[in-house]
């Protein structure tokens, strides 16, 4: 059985990870390797949670940084796997759990290493992460907008909404009992 | 900490409403929805300590944002995820007003709760929340406004322009010549001239035909006037039949010409579905010299509030071409006088009309009509439009300018370059599928960004002549030339190949000719999960293709989780366009017979003639039931209104069947009285190819749910039945007539630079054609 795709020169042709066009690894093997990898992901996450929640407490003390570490690997063989055309989301996201995973990384260490302190750059360095995963959020949405415009935006004013109330009579109040600042 | 809360909560909400008008399940969205909770939860529960605590809620949320945001991009519904579905534009109903009402009212009423305890207002609430709110606000009433805006441009172009034709109506044409006038006030006189065209003949058009040819007739003159004249003229649509232009700075030697271009065009004749319609045009010229003063002053005087259309000389203008000249000024339109004396005609008819037409400017134009339940949708006039192919799609047959009629305002481009593209299909997860019988396999194209080629890659090859695709859910239905194959589709590749209807008979008649010779299979499937396989027959007229296991020129059909094929449909010649409608019927489009014998009593019978076989037998697209027999060879269905009259008018609604002179003179083998007539038809040799539905709210443009049908084109009728794209729209369950949506890849001499086969909606509600000639798929994007 021959896959070769007769599509002629120049044509724009979808590359597969080695730069060769797909044709020649037609699609079952993509389908093979993206389920199994989602489970597989599925069950790591799963032991990662279960190691947190009730392994011991060095064990414990690890996992953020596992966590976060495993969720960049997965960004990466998904992005491959599934030869993801509009990139922009997914770098953003791999930047912010970067990002994150420095600041992870340092925590863990600054419990361990004398010398290693959190302080100002950790958290600059935590704001920057969360933003980058907000902002590749944003974008799916952002892609979604031109069909459903008004729809998103009505959401969203929902949703800024709802935060009055939890703001006003969950947080804020807790805040200031444990003594700590709104701002 | 404020801001963070609103911000998330806003992406939250917006995320919430993308997952639920994405139309799909989409699990990496579902991860990526987890993915923000989690670390919305994480940041709130982060200040609120946890020391004490075995483990921290907001590591433990963190640790679940952080895979879920990695499953989210590994998940193999990622891609789709950048590809959403379509459009969704839910109108501002009372409920989401009166919702943004409380979502605005919640932040001042929630931050004043305070006060009424004695407690201090939290003025950070008060301040950032009007400032997050607001942007959003304002961006939505700009969203409104820009909505409106469009409404009224709709509006207003349906209040000036003719739905029929798409030329402006009088109200506009008028407003046209005052704009122009007052423009020029004070400065040099100039000429202009008015042309009055009536169409002669139209009425008997409309009676033998019917008002469809009638509708046909008017497109196309409007169509012709158009072109002819130049671009600065004003070409409108005043009533029935009749036409006016303005040609502003024409003199009465251009006057002169641009008659005699108008009357040339207009006496080439009208092809109709296999008629050659005719009609011819009485042309009045009305010149000026410049020193006229507008309608008003013609009012003032009186005279035209005299004339009303049925007092106008229509009668006359009907049969005498008008060939005089005047002038627009008030003396030459002297009202009652000059509409009787028939040697002024010409002089006072653009006048007159002008006038008439500043004294009614005021009437309600007519609203769009209706359709019934087996009537065409009311359309305008298809528009010439140039083909524009994407970057790097530009070789031949693209390497000129090609231009197609298609409605007007839509665009077609050149979407893709496929070789030997046929039939079509759109994935679950929004890729384009399409066979290549030729080459042996199937090509799945990945919708780029606008305006981009789409990616193209192999789905699947080393298949024998694969040509119908059908997914059932997740399950991708090939038809190869000997057996159907079904696979699992996932995100751009199949897998788990099985032979879901074996056995096919695929032999090659050398009869028929043609790459394929009806080897090719097309397959759909059925609302019960039960598969449809048309088989085509062995040849021409070959009547032993109905007695042969596997039966030939038969649908067959797999019952739901397997089995044997079973004979659905016989007497089914080829029918290529199989698909199943919104409520589940099984309709097919078929290449009937070519060479049929003259049927009717006297010299001619049973003699092979041109001007029969032109026209006969139509190509039935049939509704069709367990057991129903088209016919095939043994009865014809018949598009002759009048059977037996030289040049009886034709129809394609409701057709019924007649004996074969050929194959069943006497009836003996089938009674063709006795099968159901055909529901709807297309024209001799039109070979249609691909079939599909288009469901609500279907096309843009006013033409809305209904049938595509790829016609290939003929090579077996003089002058060749041109390649188009055909709409059959749905109404109240049935399909109506025939209507052109897509055609100009035929030349006058018959060449063609292009032969659709198949056109699919595809999510975006844009039209997708395969063409094998030209090896390209277009994208043809309508707009209303």
């Amino acid at each position: 059985m021959s896959n070769a795709v007769n599509s002629g020169p120049g044509l724009p042709m979808e590359k597969g990870v080695e730069g060769e066009p797909v044709s020649s690894r037609a699609g079952p093997s993509r389908a093979l390797a993206g389920r199994p990898a989602t489970v597989t992901l599925g069950v790591a996450s799963a032991l990662v949670l279960a190691a947190y929640l009730a392994g011991p407490a060095p064990l414990r003390a690890a996992m953020l940084l596992v966590s976060s570490t495993v969720a960049i690997l997965a960004l990466g063989a998904g992005v491959r796997l599934n030869r993801l055309t509009d990139r922009r989301p997914w770098t953003l996201a791999a930047v912010g759990l970067a990002l994150l995973t420095v600041v992870n990384a340092w925590w863990y260490l600054s419990d361990r290493v004398s010398g290693w302190s959190t302080g100002g750059l950790t958290d600059l360095l935590q704001i920057a992460g969360y933003l980058a995963m907000l902002s590749a959020i944003l974008l799916v949405v952002v892609r979604h907008a031109p069909h459903d415009g008004g729809g998103v935006i009505d959401a969203a004013v929902v949703g800024v909404a709802v935060a009055a109330p939890l703001w006003e009579f969950v947080m804020r109040p807790r805040l200031l009992a444990a003594g700590h600042s709104t701002v | 900490m404020l801001v963070q809360l609103m911000v998330l909560l806003g992406i939250l909400g917006a995320l919430q409403r993308v997952s639920r008008t994405s139309g799909r399940r989409l699990g990496s969205l579902l991860l990526l929805y987890v993915s923000l909770v989690a670390t919305v939860t994480g940041v709130l529960a982060s200040d609120f300590g946890t020391g004490s605590e075995p483990f921290s809620i907001s590591v433990a949320c963190y640790i679940v944002g952080y895979l879920s945001l990695g499953g989210a991009a590994l998940h193999p519904s990622a891609e789709a995820l950048m590809h959403p579905a379509g459009a969704r534009r839910n109108g501002t109903t009372r409920l989401r007003l009166g919702l943004l009402g409380g979502s605005m009212a919640l932040i001042p009423v929630v931050g004043g709760i305070p006060q009424l305890f004695g407690r201090s207002a939290d003025g950070l609430l008060q301040t950032l929340g009007p400032l997050i709110m607001v942007p959003l606000v304002l961006t939505r009433i700009g969203q409104l406004i820009g909505q409106r805006t469009r409404a009224e441009q709709d509006l207003a172009y349906q209040a000036t322009h003719d739905d029929l034709t798409g030329l402006v109506n009088r109200r506009h044409l008028f407003a046209v010549v005052a704009q122009a006038r007052a423009a020029r006030r004070g400065g040099p006189p100039s000429p202009d001239v008015v042309l009055y065209c009536d169409l002669d003949d139209f009425k008997p058009v409309n009676d033998r035909y019917g008002h469809e040819a009638g509708d046909e007739v008017l497109r196309r003159a409007a169509q012709r006037l158009v072109s002819t004249l130049r671009d600065q003229d004003v070409v409108a649509r005043i009533g029935g039949d009749e036409f006016l232009a303005y040609c502003p700075g024409a003199d009465e030697a251009t006057a002169e010409l641009l008659r005699g271009r108008v009357e040339e065009a207009l006496r080439a004749p009208i092809p109709w579905r296999g008629h050659e319609l005719r009609v011819s045009v009485s042309v009045g010229t009305a010149c000026d010299d410049g020193r006229y003063t507008g309608p008003g002053r013609t009012l003032r005087r009186g005279g035209p509030r005299h004339v009303r259309p049925q007092t106008r000389p229509q009668a006359n203008l009907t049969r005498t071409r008008l060939t005089g000249r005047g002038d627009l000024s008030p003396a030459g339109g002297t009202g009652r006088d000059a509409a009787v004396k028939p040697i002024v005609r010409a002089v006072v008819a653009g006048g007159l009309v002008v006038a008439l037409g500043a004294c009614s400017s005021g009437e309600a134009v007519a609203p769009r009509v209706t359709v019934s339940a087996s009537g065409a949708v009311e359309v305008p006039a298809l528009a010439d439009t140039v083909v524009r192919p994407l970057a790097g799609n530009g070789g031949a047959p693209f390497d000129r300018e090609r231009r197609v009629q298609a409605p007007p305002g839509w665009t077609v481009s050149v979407w893709a370059r496929v070789p030997g593209a046929r039939l079509l299909a759109w994935t679950p997860d929004g890729r384009l599928l399409v066979s290549r019988p030729k080459f042996g396999d199937v090509v799945r194209l990945v919708p780029g960004r606008d305006g981009e080629a789409p990616a193209q890659g192999t789905l699947v090859g080393g298949l024998n002549q694969p040509h119908g695709l059908a997914f059932a859910g997740s399950t991708l239905h090939v038809a190869e030339s000997s057996q159907v194959d079904a696979f699992a589709y996932d995100a751009g590749a199949v897998s788990g190949r099985r032979i879901v209807a074996g056995g096919l008979p695929d032999d090659k008649s050398p009869e028929l000719g043609g790459a394929y010779a009806h080897a090719l299979k097309s397959v759909a499937v059925g609302r019960d999960g039960a598969l449809y396989v048309s088989v085509g027959s062995t040849g021409n007229v070959s009547a032993e293709d109905r007695d042969a296991r596997p039966e030939r020129a038969s649908i067959l059909r797999v019952p739901p989780g397997g089995g044997p094929p079973a004979v659905f449909a016989r007497g089914v010649r080829n029918g290529t366009g199989l698909a199943v409608d919104p409520d589940g019927g099984v309709w097919t489009a078929v290449n009937n017979r070519d060479n049929i014998g003259y049927p009717y009593d006297g010299s001619d019978r049973g003699k092979v003639l041109r001007a029969y076989v032109n026209d006969h037998p139509l190509e039935p697209l049939a509704r069709l039931e367990q057991g129903r027999d088209l016919g095939w060879p043994f009865c014809n269905p018949d598009p002759d209104l009048r059977p037996g009259e030289e040049d009886s008018p034709l129809s394609y609604t409701g057709r019924p069947f007649v004996r074969d002179v050929q194959t069943n003179p006497g009836g003996e083998k089938l009674d063709c009285a006795a099968l159901p007539p055909v529901e709807q038809g297309m024209g001799a040799h039109s070979a249609p190819l691909g079939l599909s539905f288009a469901v609500a709210p279907g096309l843009p443009g006013g033409y809305g749910p209904g049938a595509l049908v790829g016609i290939h084109g003929s090579w077996n009728r003089t002058p060749p039945r041109p390649p188009e794209v055909s709409f059959f729209a749905w109404r109240d369950g049935t399909l109506g007539p025939q209507q052109t949506l897509l055609t100009g890849f035929q030349a006058p001499d018959g060449t063609r630079w292009g032969r659709p086969v198949m056109a699919v909606q595809g999510p975006d509600r844009a039209l997708y054609v395969s063409d094998d000639l030209a090896g390209a798929v277009y994208r043809v994007a309508g707009s209303g």
